[in-house]
């Protein structure tokens, strides 16, 4: 990935209420290889909190700062199994606001909410011209999960990985 | 309206004493800023005429394009939360209030049908009177006269709205800003009972640092505020103790030299042999006691004063340590070593940085605070500085509004939940 991607929020909807205590939720629900630490996990540098529950106990809000994409995808393929979906949440500011919206091919000059259908997800993407920011939210059930929709979506709005630029010299890249 | 809908639809406002931190939760994990001012705009002069200005008050980022002589900014600048306590007839103030909280709200309200307003997390200083609190919910309730731009608000103290961000239910906060610095401590709620207020805060340093630029010849920079706190932010430092960084710095005056370029500018500054002084404006935040600062009282620096603002009494002099253990003693003493287990530092003056060669007399603020402490007799301190401590309030306000039910209605008594505007 060329740049660390920016961090995103993860809304997530249980299929029951959440039994354990919040420092629990994590051991119980992400993939093997994270290293847990009550509300906070890690993986190689990707970062993933616990935000907080909301007071049903049957929805959770969390915050990813990511090094790699398959490891949202990975996480979002473990928790998908509890939940009934999970809503996903971008935000983009400065340039990088304006290229994203440059990729999906939407206006950047004036406040506006735009409906998009990306990889067979529908995104709700709003410009905010004056603050230079653009916010981007979709949900998925485990239809989209499975079909890889969000490492897709992901890929669109941060960029694939590049391979490096030896790679490319020598004729590596995939 | 489901609980879905407000989810999409918190939006946080962190009236500081300086800046104005605002947003929606969809801005993920950090907020626009603006300074929190307003500028009221000479509408009978004959420029206002013929640009055909028509605002009575100007705010946000584009405020600087309306500035007019330094003599009309005195007169027309407006910063309505200086001491983080509004006057009840302080009109100016609060319309200046009224302004920011419309070019928040307006600034990120989506047009479409569905919106049917905003559910605001509005956080202010700990001392804020109740009338404070009665005045905001009236402008909140202003903000829907033309389009609905507040479903429901609530309003939080914000030293509560950085204990939720960090999810620690009991524990100290010490929030310093640009005005001045509260100590809460909180067991679930805050204790009223036990808070302590400064009179001091970002601002203080900021006046030290301008004697400081007077004295190394830069008087005529001195009086430009933006410029003396970028140089306060980039030069100054927080000594581990003061005696031994002077001692230190004096002894090796080319590690501490100070020198700094103003981007986009000719301008230089180099404090040369005034080098040393950078040390003396992180300690004029935690400890302006010490008799090296009575040269500049003398010469005629304003000494933090004791004031009292509403019913609340703000302390000039007090150093950190010792608010801190005034504030924890008013609480139960089985409590008191449960609250010296957290102490969590936020706010903008806490960023203190240490340069990698002189980690050995230069402090973060966390390791100030924990050796002040300890050498009052305090064990067992834990001492933090907040994730980006100048968000942590309005990331506060956000997990707030998301956590609080749409049908946990606002209550006078408790002074949490929803109060219903549209």
């Amino acid at each position: 990935m060329n740049n660390p991607v920016n961090k995103l929020r993860l809304v997530c909807k249980l299929r029951d209420r959440a039994e354990v205590r919040d420092e629990e939720l994590f051991s119980k629900l992400l993939p093997e290889g994270w290293r847990v630490e009550g509300r906070i996990a890690e993986l190689d540098g990707s970062i993933v909190k616990l935000l907080g529950l909301n007071p049903s106990r049957d929805e959770f809000m969390l915050s990813l700062s990511l090094k790699k994409s398959k490891h949202l995808e990975d996480l979002v393929r473990s928790i998908i199994r509890d939940c009934w979906y999970i809503d996903i949440y971008y935000n983009f500011r400065g340039d990088e606001a304006r290229k994203v919206a440059e990729a999906l091919g939407v206006m950047f000059e004036e406040k506006r909410v735009f409906e998009i259908k990306l990889s067979g997800v529908d995104l709700k993407v709003s410009a905010y011209p004056s603050h230079k920011a653009l916010t981007i939210s979709y949900r998925v059930g485990w239809a989209e999960v499975s079909r890889g929709a969000v490492l897709k979506v992901h890929e669109k709005l941060c960029g694939a990985p590049k391979s490096s630029i030896l790679s490319r010299i020598m004729g590596w890249g995939r | 309206m489901s609980e879905e809908y407000k989810r999409e639809h918190v939006f946080g406002i962190d009236y500081g004493t300086s800046d104005f931190k605002y947003g929606p939760i969809t801005l993920g994990e950090t907020p626009e800023v603006v300074e929190n001012r307003g500028y009221f705009v000479d509408k009978e002069s004959l420029m206002s005429r013929l640009m055909d200005i028509r605002r009575e008050i100007i705010v946000g980022k584009e405020l600087p394009l309306f500035l007019e002589s330094r003599k009309s900014l005195a007169e027309r600048m407006v910063y309505p939360m200086k001491n983080g306590v509004i006057g009840k007839d302080d009109w100016r103030a609060w319309r200046v209030v009224e302004e920011l909280t419309r070019y928040a709200l307006e600034s990120f309200a989506p047009r479409d049908e569905e919106f049917d307003g905003f559910y605001l997390v509005a956080s202010v200083s700990m001392v804020a009177p109740r009338y404070m609190y009665e005045k905001f919910f009236e402008i909140f309730k202003k903000m829907n006269e033309e389009r609905t731009l507040v479903k429901a608000a609530t309003i939080i103290p914000q030293p509560l709205a950085v204990a939720i961000a960090h999810k620690i239910p009991t524990c100290v906060v010490v929030e310093s800003g640009h005005g001045n610095s509260q100590i809460c401590p909180i067991s679930m709620y805050p204790i009223r009972d036990a808070v302590l207020a400064l009179n001091r805060g970002g601002g203080s340093a900021n006046t030290l640092m301008a004697e400081i630029l007077k004295d190394a010849g830069y008087g005529d920079l001195a009086k430009e505020e933006s410029l003396v706190r970028r140089v306060k932010e980039e030069l100054g430092l927080l000594p581990r103790d003061l005696d031994s960084a002077i001692d230190y710095a004096k002894a090796n005056p080319e590690k501490v030299h100070g020198r700094l370029k103003i981007p986009g500018t000719r301008i230089v500054i180099d404090l040369g042999e005034h080098s040393w002084t950078r040390f003396l404006v992180g300690e004029y935040v935690f400890n302006p006691n010490h008799e090296i600062f009575q040269s500049y009282f003398a010469r005629g620096m304003p000494k933090p004063s004791d004031i009292k603002i509403g019913d609340t009494f703000f302390y000039g002099m007090m150093d950190m340590a010792d608010a801190i253990i005034e504030s924890v003693e008013k609480c139960p003493i089985e409590l008191q070593p449960h609250l010296y287990s957290k102490i969590l530092l936020s706010g903008g003056n806490f960023g203190w940085r240490v340069p990698e060669d002189l980690k050995e007399v230069a402090v973060t603020s966390d390791l100030k605070l924990s050796s002040m402490l300890h050498e009052k007799g305090i064990e067992d301190v834990e001492v933090r500085i907040t994730e980006e401590p100048r968000f942590s309030v309005w990331r506060g306000c956000i997990v707030y509004g998301y956590a609080v039910p749409i049908d946990y209605e606002w209550n006078w008594n408790r002074m949490e939940g929803w109060l219903y505007l549209a």
